[in-house]
């Protein structure tokens, strides 16, 4: 088989040359190795790779034993090759070229796959440097700007349900219910919160200095200056610290020269004696008094604890019980002062105000005397005429009346001599008889709004200390007499075995029944005061920074609030601070006089919210205000 | 500990000492301001200490362009990395002194989550700079990486020189070797410093319990091949250490960067917000 081989080579300068060389052999080798008729170089081929021999005129090619060729692009065992046909050995392609006449097989070869240089294939599989694709600063900075700014800014901005990761904190726990809409508290873009917002629920939070002291570190302040939103759920927006009011109070009197409320840093160590709201005069408001031992009450009243404490009397369902603490004084509804006393309460199961031995039962009305004349001939006049003229003293014919005939000009004329005849009777008994009216009350001639008999003004304070917060029911635990020694209940009969309440009973003031000994203060005068004095609240409470020690620490918000409602609300001072148009502008301002009737305060502290909320409501009944 | 010493102790620690003193003038002022309502960041305290912060932080930032601007003429690149170094890191305290310790779920923490991020990434950085060359040195060994690929390349041919006249077998090994060794590739590879189905080391593997018997010449062309491929193995082995080395100098990069940008996106955010919903 004679057969012509063309190597096709690149040449440096990148010309490709041919080489042709003529072999005659039986069958041709093609390999690897060095021994075969064509020899290729490449790892990748074997040794012995495949034969092409002929047979009959044909031309073949077979792989050896284990081995495959690559005929057009189809692996195989073994082909027939035609002109124009393409091997793929290795790197190598063989083209079956047309022999002519000088051959029986041409074939052409070339390295098509050629290699680059070891180091250039090296460098294609070597891979260096983190930075690739995606994983590159660049992009990742674009990544992470991009990201942030999408999120937290573009998002919130455009969609509110986005913006809860521009809230600071959780808001505190009375603020929570709209924690998720920003726009109650932060009306305006770019613009703190303003006191109207706040006040938009908060429209009547009171002042804490008189408008007319125009205090200067209060004029424009704002309520988010002190109460800090967004710092947890359990945080007290009222919480300021222990210092907050003695900042001012401590030096009050430099500071705001015009007030006369005395300076104070310290329940304990820098506190005023106490103020208490003095009725010196009926007829007058009461008056702020220091509270000094040689204070009298003359509020129009007579009266003595002495004579009524302790005693011994029948209750109704006629059982026998003590007077104690209790039986007149009794706490508010919500625990912090006690309920005005009552006549028709608690004197008059023991002063009765009968007037006629016939009808034990009908009374007149406790009060003006006026009402109690009209009271009294009103029973008469009725008496009249329905017949039941039973007086023996009383003239014939008005005793033989028949009930509902008409009066004529005589019976009128006598009806009405008896009627005033048993009124004048009646005012007998209860103003020149003593024991009745006068027992309590300094009577007056002519000052009746009838012009009768009337009763000197009687003016009973309530809230003996309003400048501050006092809560009977945090000091339940205790007995009257440990604050109140002179409102000793004194056992009578120390010896006698009456049922004596238990002053842990349910509802019961408590109290104790103490022997008496002479050394005992007792409360005779009507006159006395038995406000203690801040000595006594000393003997348990310290100021706010005592620790360690036994006795309570007592900041200043313990009694005294920082928004003093009576004052009037704040938005006035604010309103006029910013000019900001207020909303409720229309809620009523408090009258001057309101303001100028208040009592004067010891004007102080934070206040817990929650604790004097019962106080607040009290003053929303009217009832404290009333008192005052 | 060679190249962080230079910026590290840049002028007797002149910006230690500054970053020192910032840090504990915000302490006193923080612990000696008893605002209403308590510490937080609206404060005086808290918008001083937030703006000082603030600032820092795009100082910081600057570093970026000063250290392309080779023709400044102000202070030494090394002033301004030992700067970067010591007042970053005093951020780790003085934010959280600027928002009083209150941390939420929320964007403002995001950007001190973000900025802590930054700030370890840059601490392992000087860590990675303190430890990592003087061990690259010594593993390189006085010869660059490009001319340990070149001896790859020579080992390569050589290889394929050797395997011509043996088996198919030992051809098989060295285009194992050869074709199916790589270097570097994706992060973890290039961190871990091995490549645990390396070809060259399959390909020793089957050259050394190969039960091929050779004679003569072939088997000094065997124990030439297998010594080659050997070889071959232990450089691969130095330079994926190399590879390795250089990634740890720039993996806090990669970090430090990025994070670096997204902590001011959401620092801007947080000024936005804070302003106006304040």
């Amino acid at each position: 088989m004679r057969v012509r081989l063309s190597e096709i080579k690149l040449r440096p300068t990148g010309k490709k040359v041919r080489l042709d060389r003529d072999l005659d052999v039986e069958s041709l080798f093609i390999g690897r190795g060095p021994d075969n008729d064509l020899s290729l170089k490449g790892l990748t081929i074997s040794l012995h790779q495949a034969t092409i021999r002929m047979s009959d005129g044909r031309v073949y090619v077979e792989a050896a034993p284990g081995q495959e060729v690559n005929v057009n692009g189809l692996v195989t065992q073994g082909e027939r090759l035609g002109v124009g046909d393409k091997l793929k050995i290795g790197p190598w392609e063989i083209r079956v070229l047309d022999p002519g006449a000088n051959a029986d097989v041409s074939l052409e070869y070339e390295e098509i796959d050629r290699a680059d240089s070891e180091r250039a294939a090296l460098d294609s599989r070597t891979k260096l440097g983190l930075e690739t694709g995606l994983f590159a600063r660049r992009p990742l900075a674009w990544a992470g700007v991009g990201g942030v700014l999408f999120a937290f800014l573009l998002l919130p901005l455009f969609w509110g349900g986005a913006q809860t990761p521009w809230n600071t904190g959780p808001v505190s726990r009375g603020h929570a219910y709209v924690e998720d809409d920003c726009q109650v508290c932060h009306s305006g873009f770019f613009r703190p919160v303003a006191n109207a917002d706040c006040m938009t629920c908060h429209h009547d939070i009171g002042r804490h200095a008189p408008a007319d002291l125009a205090v200067a570190d209060l004029e424009g302040a704002r309520c988010a200056d002190c109460h800090l939103e967004h710092r947890g759920r359990e945080v007290s927006l009222a919480d300021l610290g222990s210092g907050f009011c003695s900042d001012c109070h401590s030096d009050l009197s430099t500071r705001v020269p015009q007030t006369d409320l005395a300076n104070a840093s310290d329940f304990g160590s820098d506190h005023p004696p106490f103020e208490i709201a003095l009725v010196t005069d009926p007829t007058e408001e009461a008056v702020s008094v220091e509270l000094t031992p040689e204070r009298v009450e003359v509020s129009g009243l007579e009266f003595s604890h002495l004579r009524h404490v302790g005693q011994a009397v029948t209750g109704r369902g006629d059982s026998k019980q003590y007077l104690q603490c209790g039986a007149c004084h009794q706490p508010d509804a919500g625990g912090f002062y006690m309920k005005p006393i009552e006549f028709e309460t608690h004197c008059q199961d023991c002063h009765r105000l009968d007037f006629d031995s016939t009808a034990p039962a009908d009374l007149v009305p406790h009060g003006d005397p006026a009402r109690i004349r009209e009271r009294i001939r009103g029973f008469y006049s009725a008496r009249v005429l329905n017949g039941e003229v039973k007086d023996a003293a009383a003239p014939r014919r008005l005793r033989l009346r028949r009930p509902g005939a008409r009066l004529d000009r005589d019976e009128a004329e006598l009806s009405r001599r008896w009627v005033e005849e048993k009124l004048a009777a009646a005012e007998r008994r209860f103003f020149e008889r003593p024991g009745t009216c006068d027992v309590c009350h300094t009577l007056s001639p002519g000052t009746a709004s009838d012009g009768g008999m009337g009763i000197s003004p009687v003016r009973i304070q309530e809230v003996w200390v309003p400048g501050s917060v006092f809560s009977h029911d945090s000091h339940a635990p205790f007995a009257c007499v440990k604050c109140h020694p002179a409102a000793a209940v004194f056992d009578p009969e120390p010896e006698s075995s009456l049922t004596r309440p238990s002053w842990s009973q349910p509802g019961m003031i408590p109290y104790e029944l103490v022997a008496r000994e002479p050394s005992t203060p007792v409360s005779e005068e009507s006159g006395d005061i038995l406000i203690p004095s801040i000595e006594t609240c000393r003997e348990c409470h310290a100021g706010a920074k005592a620790s360690g020690g036994t006795k309570v620490p007592s900041p200043c918000s313990l009694c005294h609030p920082f928004h003093i409602r009576e004052l009037g609300p704040m938005r006035s001072v604010q309103a006029e601070a910013t000019e900001e148009p207020m909303p409720d502008s229309d809620l009523p301002a408090p009258s001057a006089e309101e303001v100028e009737d208040e009592p004067r305060r010891s004007n102080e502290a934070s206040i817990d919210h929650d604790v004097h909320r019962n106080f607040f409501d009290q003053f929303n009944s009217g009832y404290v205000q009333s008192a005052l | 500990m060679i190249g962080p010493r230079t910026f590290l102790e840049y002028e007797r620690y002149r910006y230690l000492k500054v970053a020192v003193g910032v840090l504990l003038l915000s302490l006193v002022i923080y612990v000696i301001e008893d605002p209403p309502g308590g510490r937080s960041g609206s404060s005086w305290t808290g918008y001083g200490l937030g703006t000082v912060s603030a600032a820092t932080i795009f100082w910081l930032m600057w570093l970026g362009i000063r250290k392309r601007s080779y023709a400044s003429t102000g202070a030494p690149l090394k002033g301004w990395v030992s700067a970067h170094v010591y007042l970053g890191t005093a951020l780790l305290l003085l934010v959280p002194l600027h928002s009083a310790f209150e941390f939420g779920k929320n964007v403002h923490t995001l950007a001190y989550v973000l900025m802590c991020i930054v700030v370890f990434s840059g601490i392992l950085g000087v860590a990675f700079y303190a430890l990592v060359p003087t061990a690259m040195t010594r593993n390189r060994n006085n010869i660059t990486l490009d001319a340990m690929l070149e001896r790859i390349a020579e080992i390569d041919s050589e290889c394929r020189l050797a395997a011509e006249g043996l088996p198919d077998y030992y051809a098989r090994a060295v285009v194992t070797s050869i074709d199916e060794t790589r270097i570097g590739g994706d992060l973890r590879s290039q961190l871990s410093g091995k490549d645990w189905d390396c070809g060259t080391s399959r390909a020793l593997r089957s050259l050394r319990s190969s039960d091929v018997d050779l004679v003569g010449d072939a088997k000094a062309q065997e124990r030439k091949l297998v010594e080659l491929i050997a070889r071959k193995e232990l450089l691969l082995k130095q330079i994926r250490r190399d590879v390795r080395f250089k990634g740890l100098l720039d993996l806090w990069l990669v970090v430090h960067v990025p994070f670096a940008f997204a902590t001011c996106a959401a620092l801007l955010v947080h000024i936005f917000v804070v302003f106006w919903y304040h």
